[in-house]
């Protein structure tokens, strides 16, 4: 069976939509940063489908899109251990991680 | 498979390992001993050494006359990244001595402050020297992490945390949008260094136009995040006011200069590729709307603040969207005019937050207006130095930050946007009276019985101050000290 | 050409059985009720699952992803080895060797030392 590469990258554009709409609408900070996680997944699996794609064309586009991936994954795990770091240091203080609760600074 | 010379050259990478290895240094200093005042020295050697390492790179590039690359043209080494990591150097080397001077105060004296502004400071450097845009992501991501920590720095301070937690979430949020942008420029051309995207979209049978579009939409998106061209603009004014001051300053100067780096070569790009025609027109239309917010929306914005911390913040999305004009302008020329006003306001903009730093209580807060009174009488030195800076950000002659905005204008004239010049224009009169309000306040109203008295300065802000204040009138009387030596390297190009 | 998946059977189970041996020789021997648990690690399993927990786990499990997902990098690095065997083994050592940093500072702040 052959899926084409239209069909994954429409996949990672819903899974960009939801994780973006997670993002807006979602209150609590670790669910703001799971949404952020989808994204990220969805930008992953649009590269590492283009790769398949190009290395069709080129054997070099398509080891380097799969490389990429790796460096995306890495950017994200850092990611996610530098907000949990913020987000526990808000929750010791307030025991909360509603970000709508975040207005100390008033605009 | 023909894979590229992997190595090239790497000499031009010793200015990041530099301060990577100074970062390290720093840490482990750090931790295995109690001496905490010897942190922001050792920062500031490797910060220095780094900029040593530049300039020779610099001079040596020019003589040669050739851009250089290395690690398979991920990271190149020409005229806009040894500019850009100049002025990126000065910036993160005043913001290091700035925080030296009120470490204990303001605790910045953990083993950990000084090896994440370096780190910062070297993300930076790979985000303006990078050739392709996932070595463009890795710097901005090396950057951001650092600084997300760095807003949240104070402990139990919630303005603080709330900082570091806003900036973490918009940030995370603005860089998924650009990962999944690269993903569609790769999608479209296969290729992700900006050479290849550049050759791809040239070539005859170029059939992904529309897709390269989208990308190069989501990746200017995550991108206007981190310079905070409206309507992306929203987390800064907070993410300033809450920072640790010293760190406020240093995002206004180092991230915003590699930020602004990397824009420029981005847009530079992917406006080129994407060529003329409908779909060509897009990108820079979306830009130039976005810009003419930028400055309107900060200019606005800081016009109605009653906090002096805030009301710079304001005024730094302002000045984002005046470097905006330079990026809309693209070219040669375009690059050479963001380069001088960036350079001229890491100056300017420290040697304020340095002056503010003085004047706000122990606990780093408190900036209203009001604090000012009587100080042109109280501290005549501090309140001149003030006053020159408030002047040379407002754009008064001849201060740097008048032929700052001229160049960037003239670009922006040049390049055919003269509305939107024209609108910088009238918005940088509105920028007039928010700044000469902080003169006024100085020189003109009485303090009362609750006006706080300045602290003394300790002598490592006074540098800092003397530093910002001589640069500012020094290239602004003379600006061809800047701008002929960026106009007279034969190999300027913004793209490759 | 079986030789080298023979060769990376061998050391692979080698290094468990090392893990086991050094563990079983230098490890502290004791038995207690709490090791005869069902979760043997860990909080007992009692009580609601609502609890907080000690905010150490969470310390301890950033610290696995991060350095979990570096190690990652070495695959595409395996792959393309035979490409520059020189400077990819100096670029492999350096990478350690950041990682190294990172972990001595680890150490240094005591966050493995479990209280």
């Amino acid at each position: 069976m052959n899926v084409p590469t239209e069909a994954y990258v429409a996949l990672s554009g819903v899974l960009f939509a939801i994780g973006a709409m997670g993002v807006l609408v979602r209150r609590s900070a670790i669910m703001v940063f799971l949404s952020v996680e989808l994204m990220l997944n969805a930008a992953n699996l649009a590269i590492v489908a283009y790769a398949r794609h190009w290395a069709g064309f080129d054997a070099l586009a398509g080891l380097t899109g799969q490389t990429v991936v790796f460096i995306v994954l890495a950017v994200a795990a850092a990611e996610v251990a530098v907000g949990l770091a913020i987000l526990i240091a808000i929750f010791r203080d307030r025991s909360s991680t509603d970000v709508d609760a975040l207005a100390e600074v008033r605009l | 498979m023909n894979l590229p010379p992997i190595m090239g050259d790497l000499v031009v990478l010793v200015p990041v390992v530099t301060l990577v290895v100074f970062a390290a240094l720093t840490l482990l200093f750090g931790v295995f001993t109690r001496e905490r005042a010897a942190l922001g020295g050792l920062a500031l050697t490797g910060v220095i050494a780094a900029l040593v390492f530049t300039v020779f790179l610099w001079l040596q590039a020019r003589a040669g006359g050739v851009a250089v690359t290395a690690l398979g043209g991920a990271f190149r080494g020409d005229a806009l990244s040894y500019a850009f990591s100049f002025i990126i150097l000065i910036g993160a080397g005043l913001a290091v001595v700035l925080a030296d001077g009120h470490r204990v105060r303001l605790q910045l004296d953990q083993p950990e402050f000084h090896p994440l502004l370096l780190l910062a400071a070297a993300g930076g450097l790979v985000l303006v020297s990078a050739g392709d845009l996932v070595t463009l992501l890795l710097g901005l991501e090396i950057m951001s992490l650092a600084v997300y920590v760095l807003a949240a720095w104070r402990e139990r301070s919630r303005v603080s945390e709330e900082a570091g937690m806003k900036y973490f979430l918009l940030g995370a949020f603005a860089s998924a949008v650009l990962v999944y942008g690269i993903a569609l420029t790769f999608g479209a051309t296969g290729r992700f260094d900006f050479a290849g995207i550049a050759a791809a979209a040239a070539a005859p049978d170029f059939a992904a136009r529309g897709l390269l579009l989208l990308g190069a939409l989501f990746v200017l998106v995550g991108l206007a995040f981190k310079v905070a061209f409206a309507p992306f603009h929203q987390w800064l004014p907070d993410v300033y006011t809450g920072a640790p001051t010293p760190v406020t300053a240093f995002m206004s100067v180092v991230v915003k200069t590699a930020a602004f780096g990397a824009l420029l070569r981005t847009t530079g790009t992917l406006v080129d590729a994407l060529g003329v025609g409908p779909i060509g027109e897009v990108l820079p239309a979306v830009l130039a709307v976005s810009i003419g917010l930028t400055m309107v929306v900060g200019n606005f914005g800081a016009l109605l603040q009653s906090g002096v911390k805030r009301m710079l913040a304001y005024s730094a999305v302002a000045h984002a969207g005046y470097v905006g004009l330079a990026v809309l302008a693209g070219g040669d020329a375009g690059v050479q005019a963001a380069s001088y006003y960036l350079f001229t306001y890491t100056f300017a903009s420290v040697a304020a937050f340095a002056v503010l730093l003085s004047l706000m209580d122990d606990d780093d807060r408190g900036d209203r207006l009001e604090r000012l009174a009587g100080l042109g009488r109280r501290r005549p030195w501090l309140a001149a130095a003030l006053a020159v800076i408030m002047l040379s950000l407002a754009g008064f002659p001849p201060f740097a930050g008048f032929i700052g905005k001229a160049v960037v204008f003239q670009a922006a004239i040049a390049a055919g946007h003269a509305a939107l010049a024209v609108l910088g224009i009238s918005t940088a009169v509105v920028a007039v009276v928010f700044y000469a309000r902080v003169v006024m306040t100085m020189y003109l109203r009485e303090p009362d019985a609750h006006t706080p008295v300045a602290r003394p300065i300790p002598r490592r802000t006074a540098v800092v101050m003397a530093i910002g204040l001589a640069a500012t009138v020094v290239f602004g009387l003379f600006p061809g000290l800047w701008l002929d030596w960026i106009a007279r390297a034969p190999w300027w190009s913004a793209g490759f | 050409m079986y030789e080298n998946l023979l060769m990376m059977f061998l050391a692979a189970g080698f290094i468990a059985a090392a893990a086991l041996v050094v563990g079983a020789l230098l490890g502290p021997k004791r038995t207690t009720d709490d090791l005869l648990e069902a979760y043997e690690s860990g909080i007992p399993a009692t009580g609601t699952a609502r609890e907080r927990f000690p905010v150490h786990f969470y310390l301890v499990a950033m610290l696995f992803i991060v350095f979990d997902i570096e190690t990652a990098f070495f695959f595409p690095l395996a792959v393309r080895f035979g490409m520059a065997p020189q400077f990819l083994f100096v670029q492999a050592i350096l990478f350690v060797a950041i990682l190294g940093v990172a972990y001595v500072y680890v150490l240094r702040k005591g966050v493995l030392r479990w209280k």
